[in-house]
């Protein structure tokens, strides 16, 4: 952008800069509320299947699990044009070490996921990851206090524009698959 | 020689309670009381009128002066029982960690049991010694054992015993009158004392630790408003008088509402109100990604009227009180207290990451609507510099007031985005903020005292910036030689260009617009998205962990120039998925 446009750009625009918002030209899916809906349903049951099965692969355990609506893209301010379900947990197991991470992505593939390599995800920490019919799965092995963080996630769907606000501010409020604490007699 | 193996432990009684909720009825109790005290305080007050003689207005004073009397009462009363609600929550809590860990130790019991009786028809003559210390060492566990599920029983028993009691006691109105008639309210001593606003948080902070638990509970109940949004009190203080406040205002003007009595400005209220409850609401919904607890929420501010209704409310995810790093993100054009969800939001985002990046570290992430940003019929507000002006000595209070409360040394990073960048930066130029970076995200010019990022008083290292390539807003900081600054307009500086020597950080969006436009200003506090990452590595203090970007630049001949505009953006995980 050259020098004086800018200066033009700068005094003209930065009265009325934000108040004009991108709100996404996708119309969206009509059915996309049903979609999502069903989503719930399938992302949960693809995580009561495999997460504890990630979790025996390692001598540990589902320690909790809770899932949530999210958005993925964002087109004005504090509003997304599309969502998707997310069920994200964490499995303790005593002895993991940075081999685990191996035998986590061993696992998840042995459930039917088409996984992407091992990779170091930042500092200490180390991702598995894949990908079955449209669900994304994986997690992050933390290797100086081994615990695993674990997510499964549905397709980002378009929702209608009229019906965005409700989506951005939908709860779940059975969102619990394993809760963290338990008060049953023993 | 004969071993007997030791008998089962107890069994640990199913404890079906919900600590949180009782802390809910603590605060209708609350609310209530404070109710009831405005109405006491009303009668003697603005329910007077001396203008008025007569035989009518003798009798009116005379029959209004009992009810005066026994709302006091009954506000005493309320105030007692809630106190004593709080103190069962309190406990009950202790009792559900005990009951977990009594499971817990009774799983490994038995497992020990079953080992040992497994082992029994085994054991060789010259080993039963050793097997029958093991069997006594075990049977004396199993015994304190049992010991401990007796004493959960009982104390349980007993502290819901007191707490009916607690109630019974004050049953009817006759008792709640006895008790309570003419008694004078601690709350009216404690609030005499208060010191005022100019003292400064400190002084707040002193009086509040001097007042006993029994005269701040009365000033909770007589009246939150006087501490609700006072620099100084501790967070959690400040959320319980804010919730009791907020809950008085959701039940009298739904009330209104419903018999459709609102006025005008009670509707933006009553509007400012549910946003408000809304927010906390989606922070009590999340889950901390690392422990699986529920994320602490505080009420820091709530005045839902001020700014002529735009309303000031602060809403924090995580315990302002006890956690190592605190963010405060202040927003930008077109923002007000409605808003406060989708601000609690981004707070929610960047509490999320920090958690995930940072596990060992807790924090708590202020979204701060402290100010009165341009919005609605101020909007002009935006392209000059007075309503930051005002908002920075908000913030500035606002930290004030957080450093007041802490005894230890907590980081501080404030966080403005947009307009909110302009009002962080003035704060920093223009006020002593005791604050350890600042982070300046899609800003349009951090003021214009900040000539370079060593204006903002904590060494230019310590300063960030998010700016995205395709971000329109962050390209309305002044560049070079020739810009709006020489005749005295726009924000300020571009706090991405390289003569103003901050860390510029990588913030730019995978689904980054084509052109320079308005939504990638919104991207700043997405999940797995390069700023996010970045904004929550600065708050943890893993500077080495920040991903940095090649400042913008404005050569003598040809235009400003981004070289993030050609880097393809990356993807960073903040979930803990990968």
């Amino acid at each position: 952008m050259g020098r004086l446009h800018r200066v033009t750009l700068g005094i003209g625009l930065v009265v009325v800069a934000l108040a004009a918002c991108d709100g996404g030209s996708t119309a969206g899916d009509p059915d996309a509320g049903a979609r999502l809906e069903d989503q719930r349903t399938e992302v949960r049951a693809t995580a009561l299947d495999v997460a504890p099965a990630l979790a025996a692969a390692v001598g540990g355990r589902v320690t909790f699990m809770s899932g949530e609506w999210q958005g993925c893209n964002i087109v004005e301010q504090y509003l997304h044009r599309n969502f998707r379900y997310s069920v994200s947990g964490r499995i303790d197991a005593a002895g993991l070490d940075e081999a685990s991470v191996e035998v986590l992505s061993a696992a998840l593939e042995q459930q039917g996921f088409r996984t992407s390599a091992v990779e170091p995800v930042g500092s200490g920490r180390i991702g598995f990851g894949g990908e079955r019919d449209g669900l994304e799965g994986g997690g992050t092995l933390y290797v100086e206090n081994p615990f695993v963080l674990f997510g499964f996630s549905g397709p980002c769907i378009d929702v209608p524009k009229g019906e965005r606000e409700t989506w951005e501010r939908r709860r779940d409020p059975d969102k619990d698959l394993v809760p963290k604490r338990t008060t049953s007699g023993g | 020689m004969t071993v007997t193996l030791p008998a089962p432990p107890a069994t640990v009684p199913t404890l079906t309670c919900d600590p949180a909720s009782v802390e809910l009825f603590v605060t209708d109790l609350l609310s209530a009381s404070a109710q009831i005290d405005d109405l006491g305080t009303f009668v003697p007050g603005t329910a007077q009128i001396p203008a008025w003689t007569g035989d009518d207005s003798v009798t009116y004073h005379q029959e209004i002066k009992p009810l005066g009397t026994r709302a006091d009462a009954m506000s005493l009363a309320l105030r007692h029982v809630s106190r004593r609600a709080s103190q069962h929550a309190t406990a009950l809590q202790g009792f559900v960690t005990t009951h977990d860990d009594l499971v817990l130790r009774r799983a490994t019991l038995v497992s020990e049991l079953n080992s040992l009786r497994l082992q029994a028809p085994m054991i060789p003559p010259e080993q039963l010694d050793d097997f029958g210390a093991d069997c006594t060492q075990l049977g004396n566990r199993i015994a304190a054992f049992d010991t401990d599920v007796t004493a959960l029983v009982t104390d349980l028993g007993a502290e819901e015993d007191e707490m009916v009691a607690a109630f019974t006691r004050l049953q009817t109105l006759d008792q709640v009158e006895k008790r309570y008639s003419g008694v004078p309210d601690p709350a009216d001593a404690a609030l005499a004392d208060k010191p005022p606003t100019s003292a400064g948080p400190a002084a707040v902070r002193e009086w509040w630790d001097s007042l006993t638990p029994a005269e701040q509970y009365a000033i909770l109940g007589a009246s939150p408003g006087s501490i609700g949004n006072l620099d100084g009190i501790p967070a959690s203080v400040r959320d319980r008088a804010n919730t009791v406040a907020l809950e008085r205002d959701l039940a009298m003007l739904e009330l209104l509402e419903e018999r459709d009595q609102l006025t005008g400005s009670e509707k933006e209220h009553l509007t400012n109100a549910r946003a408000t409850e809304k927010a906390l609401a989606d922070v009590d919904d999340h889950v901390d990604p690392i422990t699986g607890e529920p994320v602490t929420s505080q009420l820091y501010i709530y005045d839902p009227t001020a700014f002529n209704g735009d309303g000031r409310v602060a809403v924090v995810a995580g315990d302002l009180d006890a956690a190592d790093n605190l963010a405060v993100i202040t927003p930008g054009f077109s923002n007000d207290a409605s808003k406060i969800p989708g601000i609690t939001d981004n707070a929610l985002n960047l509490y999320e990451a920090t958690r995930v990046l940072g596990p060992d570290q807790t924090t708590a992430v202020v979204a701060w609507m402290g100010y009165d940003a341009p919005d609605g019929w101020d909007s002009p507000g935006v392209a000059f510099e007075q309503m930051a002006e005002n908002g920075a000595e908000r913030l500035a209070d606002t930290i004030d007031g957080i450093n007041a409360i802490r005894d230890d040394d907590p980081r501080i990073v404030p966080v403005g985005h947009s307009y909110g960048s302009t009002t962080t930066g003035t704060a920093a130029t223009d006020h002593d903020m005791d604050v350890d970076d600042f982070v300046l995200l899609g800003s349009p010019g951090p003021g214009d005292s900040a000539e370079h990022a060593s204006d903002l008083g904590v060494g230019s290292d310590h300063v960030w910036v998010g700016s995205n390539s395709k971000d329109i807003v962050a390209d309305l900081g002044d560049m070079g030689w020739v810009n709006k600054g020489n005749v005295e307009l726009g924000l300020g500086r571009d706090p991405a260009e390289d003569d103003f020597g901050a860390n510029r950080f990588r913030a730019e969006a995978t689904d980054r617009g084509m052109g320079d436009n308005f939504g990638d200003h919104s991207k700043y506090f997405e999940h797995n998205s390069e700023s996010l990452y970045n904004v929550a590595q600065i708050v943890n203090g893993h500077y080495d962990e920040v991903s940095s970007a090649d400042h913008k630049y404005d050569p003598l001949f040809g235009g400003p120039t981004d070289p993030e505009k050609d880097r393809d953006p990356g993807t960073t995980d903040t979930e803990g998925h990968n």
